[in-house]
């Protein structure tokens, strides 16, 4: 009776483990190389202004805009004065794009219009036309933050796939962490103890579980998101549109930015943008980091404003403004015109996933959650290696793998930093050369991975190289730049500083794990030869 | 014991049809559905935004109990019925009108 | 930046506790006592104080919503998970 009691405990017990192990062997390494790009998306614009050498001049605040504005707009085609976008760039310019909405050729809806970047001095610095994505995906001054940010959402792969990849990987990530949640019968026992292995190495299933057992929340909530934004955006969406619109994306879109479908276009001059700006920076105390005028220069006009989550708060802030009075409206939800559900579960999604709300601080935490995320995955996958390698021979290629992976992703995302400064300094594209530099990389770290014969060899060169690069990309930062740290102080230009600091930090360990590894193999060796002469000595003894 | 099993061999088993294709598809259909029964509120967007949020939930539910459950009839049953169901709401919002 | 620094306290707190809970764990001590001969930093407590320990971690939650700080309590909840991880696994690596 006991018996066909404990049958099917012992059967869900196995069936869990065995999805655990699958659904992380299978994707493990795809899913790691979205959560380490996923860590260094959460410091993506602090990776472009360090990329870019630059601090943010709140040129917003400072500029007239109202002027550049009246320049620009006499100069465009009516029809893009449908909705102007403006923001500050890393370089220093404000970029004014002039737009109207249309599907793009992979028929997904799109901005089309002129971008126009204006510096400091009011002068165009350029101007292209084309599609708001098109455009965006040839600013060098995003090449590096954008490529590595296009890792993580998409790995690069076309439209919608890639975009179904992360998805997957992110529904594999919550079968994972359910699963190792559901097979874990003493969470509490387990949470504080890493046991040794007889060398005094920590075993290697405890320093995952326990990983795994901490970071499970935020690894259930950050893989339910991400999942949710990728295939929101892959299929999600237009279903949606199909179902509820009857197929019109646009009715759709309208509804969700909260826009009427058909505005006025009789013409009035529209208030001062200056004095809306003016207003909404003094009721936020701060810089809006982009704002969206509609329908400038009609009895329809409109100015919205956006703001990082204020004290507290972890949802943005879109101040809304008559533009044709320049009165304060209301603050907008996110999502549609009115408060609601829908709204609310956006306002909540985005922090959760992007830990962009409080400044650094949030962003500090959110890095840390990612690279316990990493921890987890990385542990994950030796185990499992380590495991096999036990009882079988044929074994070491996954090994091998995972030192590719684990420490040939970093290299690669460093080299394109590297390819990027170095691009910048000889005038030549930034945007082609940040992935190719990638790719060479990738090249290189293949090939190395195949011809050294020992792994262990194979992670230290790799570890080598990630520390020399770490170590080396300040200062080639500074020498393309000219820009050093008693200006960055000076400036108090933080997002600089943390990079650098993060990126010496990791150099520094890097180098530590080589010189601890190399300790651990000659006391190894040492202890290896003391057992064979101990060995000698009772042979010797023994044929006395 | 270690017997060597064919790489394919998932494929003639039946949880595997269970809480792969046919609870995706199953999601799929009650994400739709969703589309046309979810009150929209005030705003009108709540019916856009909730089953696109459900999504993952709804998948991950249906999968959990799809692959341990020990009554794979009734799993069967489950998904048949919501399939169902919400096949129907999505036929009549494309030809009930 | 009243806020960050409204929930750095807590964060200090959730530090403490969960060094309490670590350095009191009978699992652990007994490792550290087979492998040194004595538990270097481990001292005991019953089982009933810890889980009181344990559920001390909720309560920043109160003052942190109450006070309307929703950022602070989204980070507390990182800052715990990721306190937890670093304090359980970098002594056993140093040891």
């Amino acid at each position: 009776m006991s018996n066909l009691n404990e049958q099917p405990i012992r059967s869900k017990a196995k069936a869990l483990l065995s999805l655990h192990s699958w659904s992380g062997i299978v994707l493990g390494m795809l899913l790691y190389a979205v959560i380490f790009t996923g860590t260094v998306a959460v410091v993506s614009d602090e990776v472009g202004e360090w990329s870019n050498s630059n601090l943010n001049q709140q040129m917003l605040a400072t500029q007239d805009v109202d002027n550049v504005l009246a320049t620009l707009a006499a100069q465009t085609d009516r029809a893009y004065l449908e909705e102007i976008s403006a923001y500050e760039d890393h370089r220093q310019n404000l970029v004014f794009f002039f737009h109207t909405h249309k599907q793009n050729p992979s028929g997904v809806m799109d901005e089309y219009g002129v971008q126009y970047k204006v510096n400091g001095q009011g002068e165009i610095v350029q101007q292209r036309e084309g599609f708001g994505s098109d455009i965006y995906a040839q600013d060098d001054s995003y090449a590096l933050s954008r490529f590595l940010v296009s890792i993580h959402t998409e790995l690069h792969l076309p439209a919608p796939w890639g975009l179904i990849l992360t998805g997957i990987l992110g529904l594999a990530m919550l079968v994972a962490a359910v699963s190792g949640f559901m097979m874990h019968r003493h969470l509490f026992t387990d949470l504080f103890t890493i046991r040794k292995q007889r060398d005094g190495k920590p075993l290697k299933r405890d320093s995952h579980t326990v990983a795994g057992t901490w970071s499970i929340p935020f690894a259930i909530l950050l893989a339910f998101t991400g999942s949710f934004f990728s295939f929101a955006t892959a299929f999600g969406l237009p279903a949606m549109a199909v179902v509820a619109f009857g197929g019109d994306q646009e009715a759709m879109m309208q509804t969700l930015v909260g826009e009427q479908a058909h505005k006025s276009e009789a013409p009035q001059d529209s208030a001062s943008i200056n004095g809306m700006l003016a207003d909404a920076i003094g009721n936020q105390s701060a810089v809006p980091t982009f704002i969206a005028i509609s329908h400038w220069g009609t009895e329809s006009a409109s100015l919205t404003a956006f703001f990082m989550p204020t004290e507290g708060e972890v949802g943005f802030a879109q101040r809304v403004y008559d533009a044709t009075n320049g009165e304060f409206v209301e603050y907008k939800p996110l999502v549609g015109t009115v408060p609601s559900a829908g709204s609310a579960i956006m306002s909540l999604i985005y922090p959760i996933h992007f830990g962009t709300f409080a400044g650094l601080m949030s962003k500090i935490i959110w890095i840390s959650l990612g690279v316990a995320s990493c921890y987890v995955t990385i542990t994950g996958l030796q185990l499992y290696a380590f495991r096999n390698e036990k009882q079988a021979t044929g074994w070491q290629w996954f090994s091998r793998m995972c030192v590719w992976g684990f420490t040939g992703l970093p290299l690669c995302s460093l080299s394109s930093a590297l390819g990027f400064f170095v691009s910048g300094a000889l005038q030549s594209n930034q945007s082609l050369w940040t992935p190719v530099s990638f790719l060479l990389a990738a090249a290189m770290v293949s090939l190395i991975t195949l011809i050294i014969r020992s792994v262990r060899q194979l992670q230290l060169i790799l570890l080598v190289a990630n520390g020399a690069l770490c170590l080396a990309l300040p200062v080639i930062r500074y020498l393309t730049s000219g820009f050093g740290w008693i200006q960055a102080i000076e400036q108090g230009n933080v997002a600089l500083m943390f990079i650098d600091a993060v990126l010496l930090l990791c150099g520094v360990w890097c180098f530590y794990r080589v010189y601890a590894s190399n300790q651990a193999q000659e006391s190894d060796h040492t202890a290896t030869e003391a057992v064979a002469s101990e060995h000698v000595g009772t042979l010797s003894g023994a044929a006395k | 014991m270690n017997v060597q099993r064919h790489p394919f061999a998932f494929l003639s088993s039946q949880r595997f049809w269970l809480s792969g294709p046919a609870t995706l598809v199953v999601t799929l259909l009650v994400m739709l559905a969703m589309a046309a029964w979810f009150p929209p509120g005030i705003g009108k967007v709540n019916n856009i935004i909730v089953p696109l949020v459900m999504f993952p939930l709804i998948w991950a539910v249906l999968f959990f109990y799809t692959y341990l459950t020990q009554r794979m009839q009734s799993a069967w049953w489950l998904l048949v019925v919501l399939a169902v169901v919400n096949g129907v709401i999505l036929a009549f919002q494309f030809w009930g009108k | 930046m009243n806020h960050l620094i409204a929930t750095l306290p807590f964060i200090l707190f959730s530090l403490v506790v969960i060094l309490l809970l670590t350095c009191s764990d009978p699992r652990r001590r007994q490792q550290q006592q087979k492998h040194n001969g004595h538990s270097k930093l481990g001292f005991g407590l019953s089982s009933r104080a810890r889980k009181w320990l344990a559920w001390s971690l909720v309560l920043p939650v109160l003052p942190l919503v109450f006070s309307g700080n929703y950022a602070g309590l989204l980070m507390y909840a990182g800052a715990v998970t990721v306190i937890g991880w670093l304090v359980v696994e970098s002594p056993a690596s140093a040891m």
